[in-house]
């Protein structure tokens, strides 16, 4: 499956899992690619910025580097945009939409914060140059943390149910269809090797499958341990911890480096579980990306993440 | 030690912050530790990985009710301690809120079959923070907990529970949602004219931004809780109040992640800004702090001794013993930097609690009792 050659992705998981990592490493291929492209947060503290190493997104369109366009979108500036477009008049919505009462009440419809939020990303992507062209090649959206995410893909088909007319309803309805296209979208999966990620993104991709009906596109695990130890050095391990600790006077280097080792070989083994458990219940490409472990953990980090993705996604017939 | 201290006296306990750091995990550490030492506990949780759910028998039907938890054995516990552990049930909950709450039979049902109301649980923000707290609120008017821990929902804005309650004390304000309650919305625009011009004109460009239909199927939904709002509101104070309680404490969890410290640091600034009762950040997963770079030689010697003589190992286990000692020291350098950049913006050192990282997932109740001894250092 060739991603850069949608025009939408969505990376989506649990919180926590390294979602904008992600985000980040195919935000990096798709420069190479040569892509004109924006990169989407939705209302967070910014997370993409100390792993490009560009400017913080803020709610404003921005190129934050050649190509590489950023937005951090909050929803009252959302949907003031959406609605100067509506109405055209900054008087008008001075007047209307910073009136008390409506202000509390917009506030109170969550839907329609997400409402416009999806407006938002759909706009950018239908978005024509001056030629006539799409403005960007491809959009990439950091989604928010699983629950908050599925909401706001589920949006556009329960405004369609409940509203059945009106603006919103047209509105609602272009969105799912662009949402549907595989041709345009990719819902992409992240995930840890651990079991509450795990858990979340069978459920997700049931969900994304079955109930929403959109393309999805990969599985990405993040923080895979690579095997050091094999079998032998593994029960090694055990045959000296277990003297270690019927020592009097263990050293103390050796018994902290066998503790380790031993830690390691705990986590490799839920680690191999749970992959094996992600094969079984999610038939997606997936991308394996390794534990870093780095002194630190930013640009240098997400190149190598993207080396890995390039791998396993780049060319067209690949994973 | 220095948690306990920190625990000691208050009567509810929150944990809050990013999602996928483990509060429900300490929540539930937290529970376990203090029936051990014989106070009765009810543990309120939102999300539970489903392995542990399951340890503290929160996979049944029954477990929107505090359902009792057998301590173990080896927990030593005090003969007057108790575990209970329930999940939050958001719409159930919002039910007996309307019902409480609703003028009459009629009503209740107009709300509870409402489009609105059954789609978003009530197309009210913050619905499940309300709740939650809602929730919590009814345990303590149960009056037989010596302490509740509550697990707060996974929400990126520490805004959204905080400002729950008087969220909705606004929304319901009457004042504020009057005219959209006026039962001439619901017969739509040909009672028009009654409105003064400036209404009527808010009213039409609403209409042109959401669309008369839905704007008309939202008035109804809050026409029908016309009579409801004092007591919501009256509600809703009560809960607030609660928060700020000396009794009560929040503590925020976190992972040594930069982005889950990043949020972390923001709950933070919004429980202050909010002067909500701050108790310690617990940082979760957390490894030995890093040690001395080894030379591959004393690694060697130090398996040549004779204790190891008639142990057989692979010839370069001690250089891949060595490398994993060097990823692990590397991970563990970087976790100390994260965590002293964090507490350095901070003008003086805040409260912090550090929850070891263990050698398996923490799923049933004997691993959780492991877990909360490291944590209140036993």
């Amino acid at each position: 499956m060739d991603l850069f050659a949608k025009r939408l992705l969505f990376t989506m998981g649990k919180g926590g899992v390294g979602k904008s990592a992600v985000s980040c490493a195919l935000t990096r291929l798709a420069l190479e690619r040569g892509k004109k492209l924006l990169l989407v947060q939705v209302n967070t503290p910014d997370k993409t910025s100390m792993y490009l190493g560009t400017p913080p997104a803020d709610e404003n369109v921005r190129e934050v580097f050649p190509n590489l366009y950023s937005v951090n979108i909050q929803p009252p500036a959302a949907m003031k945009e959406y609605v100067l477009l509506q109405v055209r008049l900054e008087m008008i919505y001075r007047l209307v939409f910073e009136n008390r009462a409506v202000k509390h009440f917009l506030r109170a419809v969550p839907a329609l914060n997400d409402l416009v939020v999806l407006g938002k990303i759909y706009y950018h992507v239908m978005q024509k140059d001056d030629a006539g062209n799409p403005l960007y090649d491809l959009v990439i959206v950091d989604a928010p943390a699983t629950g908050h995410g599925l909401q706001l893909l589920r949006l556009p088909e329960v405004m369609i149910e409940a509203v059945q007319r009106g603006p919103v309803f047209r509105e609602a309805t272009n969105m799912l269809a662009m949402l549907r296209d595989p041709a345009i979208t990719a819902i992409n999966l992240v995930t840890l090797p651990e079991e509450m990620p795990v858990a979340e993104s069978i459920e997700m991709f049931g969900k994304i499958r079955d109930e929403l009906h959109m393309p999805l596109g990969c599985l990405f695990v993040n923080g895979v341990y690579e095997r050091v130890l094999d079998d032998d050095d593994e029960r090694a391990i055990e045959t000296l911890r277990n003297k270690v600790s019927n020592m009097a006077k263990p050293d103390p280097v050796l018994e902290h480096v066998l503790r380790t080792a031993a830690m390691k070989i705990s986590w490799r083994r839920l680690t191999g579980r749970y992959m094996d458990m992600l094969r079984r219940e999610i038939p997606l490409p997936a991308v394996k990306l390794p534990f870093i472990f780095d002194e630190s953990f930013g640009g240098d980090a997400i190149e190598r993440l993207s080396r890995v993705i390039d791998c396993d996604v780049g060319c067209p017939d690949g994973v | 030690m220095e948690f306990e201290r920190r625990l000691a006296g208050k009567r509810v306990i929150i944990t809050c912050g990013p999602g996928g750091v483990g509060k429900t995990t300490l929540a539930a550490a937290i529970g376990l530790e203090l029936a051990r030492r014989g106070e009765r506990v009810a543990v309120l949780t939102i999300d539970p990985a489903r392995r542990l759910a399951t340890s503290l028998h929160l996979a049944e039907e029954s477990a929107s009710e505090p359902t009792p938890v057998a301590l173990p054995d080896e927990a030593n516990a005090a003969p007057t301690g108790s575990l209970h552990a329930l999940m939050l049930d958001p719409k159930s909950t919002f039910d007996r809120l309307v019902e409480r709450y609703a003028t009459s039979q009629e009503q209740y049902e107009k709300i509870i079959n409402n489009k609105f109301y059954r789609t978003f649980s009530g197309a009210v923000g913050g619905t499940q923070e309300f709740i939650a707290m809602e929730r919590l609120y009814e345990l303590l008017e149960e009056g037989r907990w010596d302490r509740i821990v509550l697990d707060t929902p996974p929400t990126v804005h520490a805004l959204d529970f905080l400002d729950a309650p008087q969220r909705l004390i606004h929304v319901v304000d009457r004042s504020v949602f009057r005219w959209l309650a006026k039962p001439y919305l619901l017969t739509g625009k040909a009672s028009i004219q009654v409105l003064s011009f400036g209404s009527a004109y808010i009213f039409k460009t609403l209409t042109t931004f959401i669309g008369g239909r839905m704007l008309q199927d939202l008035s109804e939904y809050v026409n029908n809780f016309k009579g409801m709002f004092d007591g919501f509101k009256q509600r809703a104070e009560a809960v607030e109040s609660l928060l700020h309680a000396p009794d009560t404490l929040f503590l925020i969890v976190s992972s040594w992640q930069p982005n889950s410290l990043i949020e972390a640091r923001k709950f933070y600034r919004d429980l202050a800004r909010k002067r909500m009762p701050f108790g310690a950040f617990v940082i979760n997963r957390v490894l030995d702090p890093p040690r001395p770079p080894l030379e591959l030689e004393r690694l060697t010697q130090s398996l040549e001794t004779e204790e190891f003589e008639n142990v057989e190992y692979p010839e370069d286990l001690p250089e891949k013993l060595l490398k994993e000692y060097d990823n692990w020291n590397r991970l563990a350098a970087r976790q100390r930097s994260n965590l002293q950049a964090f507490f350095a913006e901070f003008p003086f050192k805040p409260p912090a609690i550090l929850a070891p990282i263990l050698d398996r997932d923490i799923a049933d109740v004997p691993t959780l009792l492991v877990f909360a001894s490291r944590l209140f250092g036993r």
